[in-house]
């Protein structure tokens, strides 16, 4: 497991951890990110059980593991949230953050009978980070593609963590953590968003959304992260993208 | 970008050795929760036969009763049968009682082999994150140290990894970061710690399991003697005894597939006493 700090403002900082070289072949890459503001932390979308010590043990270099103080999870995958009883074994304070649809599926791993969790309603809201003036924002992204699905911003550094949007499946992980050439990382990630992402008013719905936060960094689950003319590029690629394509001939196949 | 570790090829052989017999462990675990489960599951069937007695036992009453009232004075051929109907009829209750006591013990060795499973995944996933951090952060000689240790310790134990902490104290790592280290330790050796617990209440589980078992077979003797001699008494009773033993045949095949589930409980119990001294080990 890889970290790199990635943007930074003030006290605050987001690190990136992932491009694993040790991970099982079977397992899906995946992104972590950590936001480090004031010393105290929120891990988002934590990732699952089986990459779980390779996470902490990357972890370890760049915050105290009792200052977690919160758990995003953007919805309710075992890629994105499974590992999260062996989070609350370390800080049982941590509270988890998730939508409102998925805290009584996320309890089925387990999290006992005192894990602290959030609901974020539909529309998102505001979550500060405590000890800290850290305010992030859950910005919906629901069908995106989970049902109950949320992105997060940060207006101090105008980062934002897209979850599966924007997600590519890349060839190992020497592969460069910034999209370098958008009409190559197309071809990684079109067959995902095609498959993945279930509704196309929603997709256009989302990337309404983020433009009017104007992120000048968009950091999905997998993949690489999209910096400079690389948002906006991606934006207008997700806003031409028909998605959730369906056929009668597929449905019978 | 943080480079990912490379450990030096002892430190690293010492270290895949420590987590392939904690998942080994782990595993084990999994068979004791499996082997809690068919308990479980064959005491529940018991439950069924013991009803089947019972009704067995009534019907055995009621027709005692009629043979009984029909002879002469109602003191003719029934009276015996009556009697031992009479006695049949009273050992499914204590079999029920039992078999009570059974199912909340087998039900207990389910529930805490289930947490053992859970924590042995939870111990190993920490431990394996700890030894990435003293992997990564060791230097020189202190990766061979590190290594000798690792095949000395056995990290299943509760109390040995305060070992193997002790060794790193002498490292001067970063303060945050060996504060970092001492968490992971000190929740490790927490859930080590709850995992010996819940193996030893399992233990006793077992043990108890044990002698409750054997009250039973005890209770399935008296009721097999007495089909034996629900038969013979039927065998005097010429054609009015033919239903008596029909019920008496019934009797034995009841107790005799009642006896092969206990067995096949022992067995399991067994296997499980036998996983859980290795275990312990």
């Amino acid at each position: 497991m890889k970290s790199s700090i990635i943007a930074e403002s003030g006290k605050l900082r987001w690190i990136v951890l992932g491009r694993d070289p040790d991970k099982n072949p079977h397992v899906i890459d995946t992104n972590q990110y950590l936001i480090v503001a004031n010393g105290q932390g929120m891990l988002l979308d934590p990732g699952g059980i089986e990459i779980f010590p390779r996470v902490l043990a990357e972890l370890t270099r760049h915050l105290a593991l009792d200052a977690i103080r919160i758990l995003f999870a953007s919805h309710q995958d075992p890629d994105i949230i499974s590992s999260l009883p062996l989070w609350l074994d370390l800080n049982p304070d941590a509270v988890t953050y998730c939508s409102r649809l998925w805290t009584g599926f996320i309890a089925h791993f387990a999290t006992g009978k005192d894990a602290k969790m959030v609901e974020i309603p539909d529309g998102g809201m505001h979550i500060d980070i405590p000890g800290s003036t850290a305010r992030l924002l859950a910005v919906p992204a629901h069908y995106c593609h989970s049902s109950g699905n949320f992105s997060i911003f940060d207006p101090s550094t105008a980062t934002l963590f897209s979850g599966d949007v924007g997600a590519a499946l890349l060839p190992d992980h020497e592969a460069s953590l910034f999209v370098e050439d958008i009409r190559d990382h197309i071809s990684l990630m079109e067959g995902f968003h095609r498959r993945w992402m279930p509704s196309t008013v929603a997709l256009r719905g989302w990337v309404a959304r983020v433009r009017a936060l104007a992120p000048k960094q968009i950091c999905p689950q997998h993949g690489a992260i999209f910096r400079g003319a690389a948002v906006n590029q991606l934006l207008d690629w997700l806003d031409e993208l028909e998605v959730g394509q369906w056929t009668e001939a597929d449905a019978r196949a | 970008m943080n480079a990912a570790p490379v450990l030096c090829e002892p430190l690293d052989a010492a270290v895949h050795d420590v987590l392939d017999d904690l998942r080994a462990h782990q595993v084990e675990m999994t068979r004791l929760f499996s082997v809690g489960v068919d308990i479980l599951n064959a005491a529940r069937t018991l439950d069924s036969m013991s009803a089947e007695l019972q009704m067995l036992a009534r019907n055995g009453v009621v027709q005692a009763a009629q043979m009984n009232r029909s002879s002469r004075g109602g003191h003719g051929e029934g009276a015996p049968l009556l009697a031992l109907a009479g006695i049949l009829s009273g050992c499914p209750r204590r079999i029920a009682a039992q078999l009570a006591r059974l199912g909340e013990r087998c039900a207990a060795i389910a529930s805490h082999t289930a947490h053992c499973s859970g924590l042995a995944r939870r111990h190993t996933q920490h431990l394996n994150s700890l030894l990435l951090v003293l992997g990564r952060e060791c230097r020189g000689a202190q990766a061979d140290e590190l290594a000798t240790l690792l095949r000395d310790v056995n990290l299943r134990r509760p109390g040995e990894l305060g070992r193997v902490l002790a060794r790193t104290d002498g490292w001067q790592l970063p303060p945050a970061l060996a504060a970092n280290v001492r968490m992971i330790g000190e929740r490790s050796a927490d859930t080590a710690r709850r995992l010996s617990a819940s193996l030893r209440q399992t233990g006793t589980c077992l043990r108890e399991t044990g002698g409750i078992l054997r009250a039973i077979e005890r209770i399935a003797e008296t009721v097999n003697y007495l089909g034996v001699n629900v038969a013979i008494e039927a065998a005097h009773c010429a054609e009015r005894g033919a239903d008596f033993r029909q019920l008496a045949r019934e009797i034995q095949g009841t107790v005799a597939r009642f006896e092969q589930k206990l067995q096949a409980i022992r067995h399991s119990a067994e296997r499980g006493r036998v996983l859980l001294g290795a275990l312990e080990s």
